[in-house]
């Protein structure tokens, strides 16, 4: 029955995903570790949508999982640059302490 | 789903090397340890200062211009399976991916981001 | 429960316990490696879903290119600051238990419900058929990708010479 219709697993999967990526980036500090959360976030869209273009037997889900795969890449590439560059102007990746942009 | 059982084995067999490897090298390997085999390493001399420098921001570089082009290189992929039946104008529409692609590689070149003095 | 679905649910117990691994470890490299064995499980769920060239992407850029960047990040950053104290306040952690709540009761909402089926069942999304998508029918957001990638590469390039220029 699983390997019939693992898509629906696969919606079940991908929301404890989901939970598991946003309380991380809530209850940690590290700005990377909040990255990584983001980063697991985005794996679990990819999954809602390929699971869904599975049970639909459409194509539209896996042009969007493309699409997210690639802005994430990018993301990934700009975002860590700025952090290492908050870095190394102030000595600190603690999301609390990087607050320049706070009034 | 028969034709990835290939790679099932691949991953078993890679996982049993491994362990066996560690695993054997831990139990059949003497353990007899003192203070200057405990020391940290470096050219077996103490080290001095604090031993976490600073490292250049050319490795990230590097690493993030192969997370681009890395990128590039799967988008090459479709294109090359149905470029048989693409005619013209799927070779035209690659090459502008390219083009405006390189640009970008030419920018980096000229930046001197690539080079390492 | 034959085999296959064995190792389906092998897949699943190791993406979870890659996720946890991954927001619930104290050092940061271990939180990456578990990130890894998480984006390891989706590409063989997808394998599942019958998007095998998915998967290759999935391996190919987060497992293979991303988690590096991380890692380079990581060495960059990583062990020169003061570690910041973790596990925070009761405030933070009643937010993490509201969204945990609210995920679960959505969960009940959605499993008592049903999720339309349509299609042909014997659907493949082979290479072939996302290149013929690609280069058909979505010709102009592919190029504006490569517009996208150059200005990541641009802007990229700013903030990690900017140091080097300031100084």
């Amino acid at each position: 029955m699983l390997q019939e219709i693992p898509s629906g697993l696969c919606f079940i999967l991908s929301g404890i995903l989901f939970t598991i990526g946003a309380i991380g980036a809530i209850i940690r500090r590290n700005v990377i570790v909040v990255f990584m959360c983001i980063e697991l976030m985005l794996n679990a869209v990819n999954l809602v949508f390929i699971a869904a273009a599975n049970a639909l037997s459409s194509m539209d889900g896996s042009v969007f999982v493309f699409f997210i795969m690639t802005v994430a890449a990018v993301e990934a590439a700009v975002g860590l640059a700025i952090f290492v560059m908050v870095f190394r102007l102030q000595n600190t990746v603690n999301a609390y302490e990087v607050h320049l942009l706070k009034g | 789903m028969i034709e990835y059982v290939p790679i099932l084995v691949l991953m078993c067999f890679a996982i049993l090397i491994a362990s066996i490897i560690v695993g054997a090298s831990y139990l059949l390997g003497p353990r007899i340890s003192n203070k200057t085999k405990l020391s940290t390493y470096e050219c077996g001399m103490q080290t001095i200062g604090p031993t976490r420098m600073k490292i250049n921001i050319r490795y990230y570089i590097i690493a993030m211009l192969f997370l681009i082009f890395d990128i590039e290189i799967m988008f090459l992929y479709p294109w090359a399976v149905v470029m048989g039946g693409l005619k013209l104008f799927g070779f035209v529409e690659m090459l502008i991916f390219v083009i405006i692609l390189f640009i970008g590689y030419i920018y980096v070149w000229r930046k001197g981001a690539l080079e390492w003095e | 429960m034959n085999f296959g679905e064995i190792i389906f649910l092998l897949i699943i117990i190791v993406t979870m316990g890659g996720a946890l691994m991954a927001i619930l470890s104290g050092s940061i490299v271990y939180a990456l490696m578990g990130l890894v064995t998480a984006m390891f499980g989706v590409a063989g769920l997808y394998i599942y879903l019958d998007s095998p060239f998915l998967a290759m992407m999935q391996i190919l850029i987060y497992v293979g290119a991303v988690s590096v960047l991380i890692a380079f990040a990581v060495m960059l950053i990583g062990p020169l600051y003061r570690r910041p104290k973790e596990w925070t306040t009761a405030g933070k952690f009643g937010a993490a238990l509201g969204v945990a709540l609210v995920t679960l009761f959505m969960f009940v909402r959605f499993v008592t419900g049903t999720f339309p089926r349509g299609g042909n069942p014997f659907f493949d999304m082979t290479t072939k058929e996302i290149g013929r998508l690609f280069f058909d029918n979505l010709v102009l957001p592919f190029e504006l990708i490569s517009l996208l990638i150059v200005v990541a590469i641009l802007g990229a390039i700013m903030l990690a010479l900017f140091s080097r220029g300031n100084k």
